[in-house]
């Protein structure tokens, strides 16, 4: 999948983002590698919802560039960028189902917005993502007659619609009991390798990210930025920084 | 149940004992206990002996602080004893702390007037910045919604059109008709001291058409539609189905607020004029039965005093109204930050602009159709 022309990579440069004057993260730096799972960890408060908001273009950064491939991410607000926009899929905290729609309308709402399919295909598109999240009997029910695990898999569904290259998790476990979560990872894991999407965790569950993510961010409430980096079984056995070892070991035991 | 002891254990020294549970149910008679005794006696040192404790709890704790605290004030120096292991953590060495927590239950001191009202001007400058770019944004989605075709979903507006129009059909009924049937009440008493009572007809289908059915019409939808969308809305960007929508690449003004004004637009002239017409009959309904008035007679009547510019100006003006609130509403909405109350807010904040911005905008409509009686006549 890796030759794909149009799986791309994410590169965050210099990025540094706040809301209302306060300065959240400061002087970010790195590259997503094309089809890998990646996470951005750190403990509450260190502004991991911040830089997601930024990368996906809902926050405008105090300075610094977010490119997806060779394209720069407008706040936005300002000025979308379908083609970036199109090309990947978010599942936010809370699902963000759209409450006065079905699940199949839900799902369908991307399609409609970015494509011009007869509507007959749209809906085998909708029936096939239902499939691939198990949900295929809930099409016709409205969000809120779904479970919180079942809300968060209609999201995914939804975000997946236009089979997106680089797919973005808000905390996919917050609210999930630990075998729905599991699922949930495995869930992620299968749609990383089958369909070679990159994909971007934002979460503070060890136990998941280490078992689904190739590369690892961590950032810290103090410092304001990343502290390590690294693939999970490196920055477990780093010894060197109190604030990493304790992170990985506090979370464990 | 506890049991407090105490006895003089040295020639300036006091012990008291307690034993048995200090819990959260018995927190209030160990705390005036202690306290009477502390009153009571002249020995500067006093210590508290701890160690007959079978349960200490949470409150039990912050009694024994309260009477450190008030061996302070007291001038009596605290000593504690024979602390159980649970409540060593927040007890030991308590004695010699300064109470930093005192007053955190007292309010949080209001700013003085000066700052209040620099608080209050940047507010509004604010609060206008963010009405104005709000306005600037609808006016530049409708432009675009405009040039490419189909951008706009006209789908939803059926139904968005039923909601604020034809649901509130009942409502502006009910009140149209009691509005135009108090007025004809209220006139027909001074008017029959004249041997005016015919212009009741005048006065009813006037009044109606020009200022009160536009303006009664107006504040039902803003009661029902505008506090509707700022609580929708709100929601939504609680939710985050705000943020979902324009990772969707659409924007969310396009989507849910340009079909809202153009619902709320198209139906508060139908409303008006429901709520003119009834206003009508009920003034009619009135005048028959405590003025003597036919209703041949008061309809000709009608018909020889109302002007359909009359009709027209009312119409116009709902339709400026009908905009307004919808803009008002789906402003609020988009304004709500945080949580619940955050929604709640921006529900009464929208009908509060609302019938201020209706109440400004019908004087100013007043005063321009007196200088350019031809605006609205078409």
């Amino acid at each position: 999948m890796s030759d794909n022309p149009y799986v791309s990579d994410i590169s965050v440069k210099n990025l540094t983002a706040g809301y209302a004057g306060e300065i959240i993260i400061r002087d970010i730096s790195f590259e997503i590698p094309r089809g890998k799972i990646f996470a951005i960890m750190g403990r509450s408060g260190c502004g991991k919802t911040t830089l997601f908001r930024a990368m996906v273009g809902l926050l405008k950064p105090v300075s610094g560039e977010i490119y997806y491939g060779d394209n720069k991410m407008e706040p936005i607000s300002e000025q979308p960028k379908m083609e970036i926009l199109r090309k990947i899929g978010v599942l936010f905290q809370s699902g963000a189902l759209f409450t006065s729609m079905t699940v199949a309308e839900n799902i369908a709402m991307p399609l409609l917005q970015f494509t011009s399919l007869p509507e007959t295909v749209i809906e085998e598109i909708v029936d096939l993502k239902l499939e691939l999240v198990g949900l295929q009997d809930a099409a016709r029910k409205l969000p809120e007659e779904l479970s919180g695990g079942m809300q968060k898999r209609a999201a995914l569904a939804r975000a997946m619609a236009l089979d997106p290259q680089i797919l973005f998790f808000d905390e996919p476990s917050a609210g999930l009991d630990p075998l729905t979560s599991s699922e949930l990872d495995e869930t992620i894991r299968s749609i990383n390798s089958f369909m070679g999407t990159t994909v971007v965790l934002i979460t503070h569950e060890l136990r998941s990210v280490c078992s689904v993510a190739d590369n690892i961010i961590l950032l810290d409430p103090a410092e304001k930025t990343i502290i390590a980096r690294g693939r999970p079984d490196e920055l477990m056995q780093n010894v060197s920084d109190k604030r990493v070892r304790d992170f990985f070991r506090g979370g464990l035991n | 149940m506890f049991q407090v002891k105490f006895r003089q254990q040295s020639f300036d020294e006091l012990l008291i004992e307690v034993t048995g549970n200090a819990s959260v149910d018995e927190a209030v008679a160990l705390d005036r206990e202690l306290l009477n005794i502390l009153e009571a006696q002249p020995l500067k040192n006093v210590k508290l002996d701890l160690g007959g404790l079978d349960y200490l709890d949470g409150a039990g704790i912050a009694v024994i602080r309260n009477f450190v605290r008030n061996c302070k004030k007291l001038g009596n120096n605290a000593t504690l004893v024979n602390i159980p292991s649970g409540g060593k953590r927040f007890l030991e060495g308590h004695e010699s702390k300064s109470f930093a927590s005192t007053g955190i239950l007292e309010g949080i001191d209001e700013p003085d007037v000066a700052t209040q009202i620099r608080h209050g001007i940047s507010y509004l400058k604010n609060s206008s910045v963010d009405m104005i770019t709000f306005i600037g944004g609808v006016v530049d989605a409708f432009w675009s919604g405009l040039r490419r075709s189909g951008s706009i979903k006209w789908e939803g507006l059926a139904k968005l059109f039923a909601k604020a129009g034809v649901d509130a059909v009942p409502i502006v009924l009910a009140l149209g008709f009691l509005m135009g049937a108090i007025l004809a009440f209220q006139a027909a008493i001074q008017l029959r001291k004249f041997g005016a009572n015919i212009f009741v007809a005048d006065l009813v289908s006037v009044s109606i058409c020009l200022e009160m059915g536009p303006l009664l019409t107006a504040l039902i939808i803003s009661g029902r539609s505008g506090a509707g969308y700022a609580a929708h809305i709100g929601s939504m960007q609680v939710s985050e189905e705000i943020d979902a929508l324009r990772v969707l690449g659409i924007d969310p003004i396009l989507y849910l607020v340009c079909p809202r004004i153009i619902a709320v637009a198209l139906a508060a002239p139908c409303l008006t004029m429901i709520s003119n017409i009834v206003g009508i009959i009920g003034g009619c309904v009135v005048a028959s039965f405590s003025l003597d008035i036919t209703p041949t007679t008061y309809f000709n009547q009608v018909r020889r005093v109302l002007e359909v510019s009359d009709v027209m100006k009312g119409l116009t003006k709902s339709i400026v109204f009908g905009i307004e609130i919808a803009i008002i509403g789906c402003f609020r909405g988009f304004q709500v930050r945080g949580g619940a109350e955050s929604v709640g807010y921006a529900t009464t904040s929208a009908v509060v602009t609302c019938i201020f911005v209706l109440t400004v905008t019908n004087a100013i409509f007043a005063v321009l159709f007196y200088y350019f009686p031809r605006i609205g006549v078409f």
